[in-house]
């Protein structure tokens, strides 16, 4: 006669038997509704992924746009104070505060994080592409994909101080942080992705000269200007690259209110600012829209560049390639660059530019003009660097300083600085912030 | 046989009337104990009624029966003879004998020995005119001829209570109460002896009773309804057991009783404020929002929050959160802001039998993952052997609006743009004035009543509403059946104001139909059944199946808040032209965005007991839990005032769930000892998946997101499956001293690869101290027991955060309208579920003769691998959840009951709750805290705080000196810092019933008190001004202080605490008589009344009307909109029996 434990026993056991025969498989999700990878691995998903690229890029461009504008001479708030924000004020420390909160940890970098995503969203369609994408597309693709990724890294490199990491995701899924850059090392790292895109490229000139005139502002801002020249070569004055413009703060002059749809266009902002209002420049086009907060009683001028939400953005252009080698001339002694810059200017009716004389002086012009054909692109916070890295410019004599509008000083940043308290918890490459302002 | 034959003889002797009456006159003696039974000694009657029912047996009828069961044919003999036979069902049913009999005027004693031979069966006279049947002696059995009827009557109605399991001599023979709460028992031998009763709900009664040979005793058992006593049978993982063999706390609703006398139409209405530990919250006066329960406290950071829900051993969807497209969980809204409809509403609280509440992982291990939030267990109703009894109810109820004084009456500040005439189109604040010079105020005007004047009152002064059912139970002991059948409509408080109604006429020159202007509704259909059968002793096999259908209209819960603050438009103006410079074309174009939902679900069970050898029970059982939803909802062109395209939205919900289970329990009573060994296997399975769909715009005159130009589709998607085994020992000794050890392994689709299976252990002891021979004979002390238990149990993470989500969406690139496949969370292989442990300790004690009884539970939580969600890293394309963090946890509750006043006809209870809960983050890792207004966490804070920046200072400085104003610049706010707590610490309950008239009326009523939290009012400070919902901010002059908090950007928090006045009902019994002259049997009618009063120094209209309100851990109000204040309910409900 088994003893009650005897039976308990073998009652559980034969329980465990039952669970140990029974598990095999029983816990695998197998919801034909979900998508998984396995789903799009084909010729469709492949492009919704390179899609998805396209949109962070998208995105990227009209958010970066919009920054550089603030923290250069380009745009100002002029609103209440409390709309403000420290990118208008040039001040990289109350920029990352702003981005930190209360116990030291923080959202993600809203400038940096941006362009990064670009690269993470290529990190997943290029493997997808290379393996679904039909072959008369695939190289167009890649091109597309390698072109966007190396774009992106040379934004981040003009525009956030050095030190800042790029970070990637693995074919599985998880993270893969990355080491701090240099300025230089990511624009050579930039580089090579364009390379990529250029070797990759097939039929699309569109991709082609994207690849071409993003290598050109590379090489400008590594000092190699012939080679800049020789990058944009073959591109056409009247190429455009758009992408759509996502332009929230521009759009819609009506909506303009004080704290709110405040940024209005500045005009000699900070005293090295350019004089975008008063040069009445029809490059820079603007409408008053009334009495400023800060500024009264002058008016405030807004923007007109853009004319509607998704109203295209032009980031890589025929004209930035002339621009690009116009500087190379400049520094080759070449005199044919007022020739390329006049020649821009004489269909919108400009008069032709004289030679100021010393090289100095001309690059101080062809910055002016970059900074009127360029404006509301998100050039101009490179532009303003490589007046200092390369140039030797005291960076007090091109950014804003001084007394800003509405109240407060200009900070010392050249730079817009990366969000360091949440890398410095999860990257384990990275143990500062910025390197260098 | 021969030895058989004699004691039949002998028997029917007795009972046949063979023996002369004088004979069983002797026998009816009754010596009870005085003190523990009541037992009639009124010799006398006693005799003349067992005279009157032995005559019965001399009664002569005629007979024709032809292989009927046993159990039929006596019925035929009993209605051709007249009399009524009490018997216990299965007795009869177990001799599986079938009768054949026709004879003409015979005796009925002649008539039941004839149908019993062949069986072990005889038939009684008892004493009150009735006849019983039992069991004669066995073969080897001492005969007795002794026997005791035991009438159980309820203490508070007087009235007989069926189905009471009774027991004499700890298991020598059971029985249990027919309709007339009558039950036998035979073959008794004389002396002293046992006899014990109990029923769910009531405490259990022993009395002892002497019987002598040849005689019958009656016995009357009274049984005293109450909570939580020692001998309440529970419904646990492992099966029903006693209260007392566990060593934990567990909360029981008698949802059967409570529901016919207490203002209760839904499940949040049945459990708010009954069980301490238990918080409730839903949006206020809205119907078919959603509901949030927590129990002692909130310890998770990302995961539902919430218990989980078993209906008759089946995994029940309860929820209204689920894993959105991003893997995060979230509440599952409608389109337009509309609060999901919760699933609780899904349940008809008159089909519900119970409810228990398993609070905590010390009780709820065994349950598996998402246990560690406890465990609400709802048992339905059940069919009752016996003819078909039928049950109709129905009450009309009338919602009716809070009183005026909650609601601010509003300002206007009329002024115009400096240097022109023109009126300034806004509300001329002296921020506007002042600060940013916008306009030069003229004159202030005071607004229109909101609630007395119909123009602006967003709120319904009354709605009819109603709740009506049927239902039926009955049947033979082999298959015992209940059908029910309910249906309920409800209209919400919210309603579109007239000058609203005015103004969308004006502007869409279409009539506004009443569907408009009542949006919110909701209408409900559902039926129950449940057959039952049982196999003799050996088993039983029960199907349940529930189906629910409903339909909703929802409102944008933003409508209410909208609609108040255009309420400081003065009264008399009218026409769109009046009021377009409060934008109210937008206001009346949210009543224009419909929503319409329509539900289905059908949740069903089959399941069989099984019992193949005495000591071994088994028990399997398969469930599921099917629904679907589909929620259409349209803006027509021209509603939104931003004058934005036609925009249609469809949202698709199919839900599926299938529990599975198979339990094995061996018992076995060694001497002094007991044991109670179980194991079992679990397999749950649940699944989500749905679509958002949006389009627009719509093709002219369409109403359909089929013609829509361009569409944005989500996808919502969740699986989640579960195979879990346990086991569990629980020792008795001496009936005094409970040891449980418990154990259980899961495995989950969510749990990581790397995931290593844990065990959840579970100990608890349980000791009755009052049943040790040392403190039996103390005065006054009843009952006095000391448990503690601790164990562990699991919180899953969702699928989503293993595997990470890849999402597909549409959008502009390169000009066209493309589909992407965007990365949501990624994916951490690793993750493991959030483990809680808990330890519980506490004492039940029942003093002074049964009249006091107090419980007292203390609690400590920790939970573990907490699952947060890490900063998003730079440039990944979202997030991932990590196990990091830990959070405790600490509570107290009590519950006493006093019985204050017991009289002959009259009779008061007091029973008092209160609780007090708190967690604390203790660590986060590198995870960032969440810092929000409206809640958040943060190391070193309870979860669910609310953080803040305060006002530290001011000074009215700016402008060249002191104006009397305070603009933006003058304030001073210290830095963000924790606000306080968003969720109540600390509840009272109180409630008084008072029984009268012998029970056949019954008053009640329900206090409730909440304390300790703050609660966002959007209204309070910066909205005050804007909305004209107070002077400052409007009047120069006013306070300087509340100025500053006009022209605070943040701070919208005031104490949230309030006693409400929750209850009150008033339940008679009809007359007798009366209902004879209609055809019923018994009928009650209750008055009850829902929401009689609120005292709260929150100054908004209801501290507890939050949408959305605490369903997690980041958010409390998570709408920042003012929800619709609770209504007044007035309810009549009828009950009765044909």
């Amino acid at each position: 006669m088994p003893t009650l434990y005897t039976r308990s026993l073998r009652v559980i056991t034969a329980f465990g038997v039952a669970v140990v025969a029974g598990c095999h498989g029983i816990l695998d999700v197998s919801d034909p509704t979900r998508v998984q990878d396995s789903d799009i691995a084909n010729p469709a998903g492949a492009n919704a992924r390179r899609l998805y690229a396209a949109l962070n890029f998208t995105q990227a461009a009209a958010q970066s746009t919009a920054d550089v504008a603030l923290f250069t001479d380009e745009t100002s708030l002029d609103g209440r104070p409390d709309t403000d924000t420290p990118l208008n004020h040039r001040d990289g420390v109350a920029y990352e505060a702003a981005y930190t909160s209360v116990s030291g940890l923080s959202t993600q970098d809203p400038h940096l994080g941006r362009w990064d995503a670009v690269v993470t969203a290529a990190d997943v369609a290029v493997p997808a592409v290379r393996a679904y994408t039909p072959d008369s597309l695939k190289g167009d693709f890649l091109a597309h994909l390698f072109g966007m990724t190396g774009y992106s890294i040379v934004q981040m490199a003009e525009d956030v101080c050095s030190g800042f990491p790029i970070n990637h995701v693995s074919p599985e899924n998880r993270p893969v942080f990355g080491p701090g850059f240099t300025t230089d090392s990511a624009v050579k790292y930039g580089i090579t992705q364009l390379d990529s895109a250029l070797k990759y490229v097939h039929d699309s000139t569109q991709f082609q000269y994207l690849a071409q005139v993003a290598k050109g502002r590379a090489l400008l801002d590594l000092g190699q200007y012939a080679a800049a020249a020789t990058a944009v070569n073959g591109v056409p004055t009247d190429f455009v690259y758009t992408t759509e413009g996502n332009n929230d703060n521009y759009t819609d002059p009506s909506q303009y209110d004080y704290g709110f749809h405040n940024i209005v266009v500045s005009d000699s902002e900070g005293r090295n600012g350019i004089p975008f209002v008063s040069a009445h420049d029809p490059r820079v086009p603007s409408v008053a829209v009334g009495l400023s907060y800060v500024n009264s009683p002058d008016s405030a001028y807004f923007p007109t560049k853009y004319t509607g939400y998704y109203a295209p953005l032009a980031i890589a252009s025929g004209t930035e390639a002339r621009l690009i080698e116009a500087e190379a001339a400049i520094n080759t002694s070449d005199p044919n660059w007022l020739t390329i810059l006049n020649a821009l200017r004489a269909p919108l009716g400009l008069p032709d530019l004289q030679d100021p004389g010393s090289q100095a002086a001309q690059i101080t012009m062809l910055y002016r003009e970059r900074a009127f054909w360029l404006y509301l692109t998100g050039r101009r916070l490179g532009d303003l660097r490589r007046l200092i890295r390369n140039y030797g410019r005291d960076p007090e004599t091109v950014f804003p300083t001084g007394a800003v509008l509405g109240g407060g000083q200009y900070g010392p940043s050249t730079a817009i600085p990366f969000v360091f308290a949440t890398e410095k918890t999860q990257n384990p490459y990275l143990t500062s912030g910025c390197t260098s302002p | 046989m021969r030895l058989l034959a004699s004691r039949w003889r002998a028997t029917c002797a007795l009972v046949v009337g063979a023996v002369s009456t004088a004979a069983l006159l002797a026998c009816l003696v009754s010596p009870v104990s005085a003190q523990q039974a009541v037992a009639t000694d009124d010799a006398r009657n006693h005799r003349d009624a067992t005279a009157a029912a032995d005559s019965l047996l001399l009664r002569r009828v005629s007979v024709s029966v032809d292989h009927l069961p046993l159990r039929s044919a006596l019925d035929v003999v009993a209605r051709a003879a007249g009399v009524h036979v009490t018997y216990r069902l299965e007795l009869v049913d177990d001799t599986r004998k079938t009768v054949t009999l026709h004879a003409r005027n015979i005796t009925l004693g002649d008539a039941f020995g004839r149908l019993f031979e062949g069986t072990a069966l005889q038939v009684i006279a008892l004493p009150d005119a009735r006849l019983g049947v039992g069991q004669r002696a066995t073969e080897s059995a001492q005969p007795h001829r002794g026997g005791i009827l035991v009438e159980v009557i309820e203490a508070k109605t007087q009235h007989p209570l069926a189905h009471v399991n009774l027991m004499l001599d700890d298991s020598v023979q059971r029985a249990w109460t027919d309709d007339q709460g009558h039950a036998m028992f035979l073959n008794v031998s004389a002396g002293r002896h046992r006899v014990s009763a109990r029923m769910v709900g009531f405490t259990r009664q022993t009395r002892l009773v002497t019987t002598q040979d040849d005689s019958v005793v009656t016995l009357t058992i009274v049984m005293d309804g109450s909570v939580n006593t020692l001998d309440q049978v529970v419904v646990t993982a492992t099966g029903a057991q006693r209260y007392r063999e566990l060593g934990h706390v567990v909360a029981t609703i008698n949802a059967d009783s409570l529901v016919k006398t207490a203002p209760i139409m839904t499940l949040a209405d049945l459990l708010t404020s009954r069980v301490p530990g238990l918080q409730v919250s839903t949006s206020g006066g809205t119907v078919g929002g959603e509901v949030g329960l927590r129990l002692r406290g909130q310890s998770t950071l990302s995961l539902d929050p919430q218990p989980i829900v078993i209906v008759d051993g089946v995994r029940y969807r309860s929820t209204n959160t689920i894993s959105n497209q991003y893997g995060d969980v979230v509440h599952d809204d409608r389109p337009f802001q509309v609060e999901g409809r919760s699933p609780l509403n899904d349940l008809n609280v008159n089909d519900i039998e119970k409810v228990e509440v398993v609070k905590g992982p010390s009780a709820s291990t065994l349950y598996g993952p998402d246990a560690a939030n406890g465990v609400i267990v709802i048992t339905t109703k059940r069919g009752k052997a016996g003819k078909p009894e039928w049950h109709v109810y129905a009450h009309p109820s009338l919602r009716s609006s809070v009183p005026e004084q909650r609601l601010a009456r509003g300002y206007q500040a009329w002024g115009h743009v400096p240097g022109t005439t023109q009126t300034y189109a806004g509300n001329c604040t002296l921020l506007q004035q002042y600060q940013y010079h916008n306009c030069i105020q003229d004159s202030i005007t005071r607004a229109a009543a909101p609630v007395t004047d119909p123009d602006v009152n967003v709120l319904a002064p009354n709605r009819l509403q109603g709740q009506a059912g049927v239902s039926v139970n009955g049947g033979t002991g082999g298959l015992v059946y209940y059908l029910s059948g309910n249906y309920d409509s409800q209209l919400g408080s919210i309603q579109v104001p007239a000058r609203t109604v005015r103004a969308l006429q004006q502007r869409t020159g279409l009539p506004i139909t009443s569907v408009i202007k009542s949006p919110n509704a909701q209408q409900n259909a559902d039926m129950h059944a449940n057959l039952s059968t049982s196999f003799g002793d050996r088993g039983t096999l029960s199907l349940t199946t529930m189906v629910n259908q409903s339909e909703q209209r929802g409102i944008d819960v933003s409508a209410f808040s909208y609609i108040y603050s255009s309420n400081r438009v003065p009264a008399g103006l009218s026409g769109i032209d009046s009021i377009h410079y409060l934008d109210d074309h937008s206001f009346g174009g949210i009543f224009l965005k419909s929503s319409h939902m329509q539900s289905r679900r059908i949740t069903g069970d089959l399941s069989g007991d099984f019992k193949p050898f005495a000591w071994l029970n088994t028990n399997a059982s398969v469930g599921v839990d099917i629904g679907a939803s589909t929620d259409e909802a349209i803006v027509p062109t021209g509603a939104d005032y931003t004058g934005s395209d036609s925009y249609a939205a469809n949202n698709q919900r199919n839900t599926s769930g299938r529990t599975m289970s198979v339990i094995a329990t061996a018992t076995a009573k060694p001497g002094m000892l007991s044991f109670r060994t179980s194991a079992g296997v679990q397999y749950v399975y649940s699944h989500l998946d749905g679509l958002n769909a949006t389009g627009s715009p719509l093709a002219p005159g369409s109403t359909s997101i089929g013609t829509a130009q361009n569409y944005y589709v989500q996808q919502v998607w969740n699986e989640l499956i579960t195979l879990g085994t346990f086991g569990e020992e629980v020792m008795g000794i001496n009936e005094r001293l409970f040891l449980t050890g418990s154990m259980r392994v899961d495995g989950a689709t969510s749990f990581g690869d790397a995931y290593h299976p844990r065990l959840f252990p579970k100990v608890g002891v349980s000791w009755i101290a009052s049943d040790e021979p040392m403190l039996r004979n103390i005065p006054g002390l009843n009952e006095l027991r000391f448990r503690y238990s601790i164990g562990s149990s699991s919180r899953a993470p969702t699928t989503g955060m293993k595997l990470g989500v890849l999402g597909s969406s549409r959008a502009l690139i390169e000009q066209q309208n493309q589909v992407i496949y965007a990365r949501g969370n990624l994916a951490n292989p690793d993750i493991r579920p959030e483990r809680a442990r808990e330890a519980e300790y506490g004492i039940d004690a029942t003093v002074i003769d049964n009249r006091v009884h107090l419980s007292l539970t203390g609690y400590k939580r920790r939970t573990d691998d907490q699952i947060a969600q890490m900063n998003e890293p730079q440039g990944l394309p979202s997030s991932q959840y990590v196990n990091i963090g830990n959070v405790s946890a600490h509570g107290f509750e009590t519950t006493v009951t006093v019985n204050v006043i017991q009289a002959n006809s009259w009779n008061m209870d007091l029973t008092l709750n209160t609780d007090y809960q708190t967690t604390k983050l203790l660590s986060l890792g590198f995870v960032a805290p969440s810092i929000s207004e409206y809640g958040g966490y943060a190391v070193g804070y309870p979860l669910g705080a609310a953080f803040g920046r305060r006002i530290i200072g001011f000074a009215d400085t700016a402008g060249g000196g002191p104006d009397g104003v305070i603009t933006s610049e003058e304030v001073v706010f210290a830095p963000l810092g924790y606000l306080g707590q968003l969720y109540p610490p600390h509840t009272y309950t109180l409630t008084p019933t008072v029984t009268l008239l012998h029970g056949h009326m019954r008053l009640s009523t329900l206090f409730d008190r909440e304390t300790g939290f703050i609660q966002s009012n959007p209204y309070l400070n910066t909205g005050c001004a804007d909305n004209g919902l107070c002077l400052a901010g409007l009047v120069k002059g006013t306070p300087l202080l509340d100025q500053a908090k006009v022209v605070a950007s943040s701070g919208d928090f005031e104490s949230g605490n309030f006693t409400r006045w929750r209850e009150l009902s008033a339940t008679v019994d009809l007359p007798e008589r009366l209902l004879r002259t209609v055809l019923l049997k018994r009928g009650q009618v209750s008055v009850q009344v829902r929401n009689l009063a609120l005292w709260s120094a929150y100054k908004g209209p209801d501290p507890e009307a939050q949408p959305g309100a605490g369903l997690l851990a980041t958010g409390s109000n998570q709408y920042g909109a003012i929800g619709v204040p609770n209504p007044r309910t007035w309810t009549v409900r009828f009950d009765v029996t044909p």
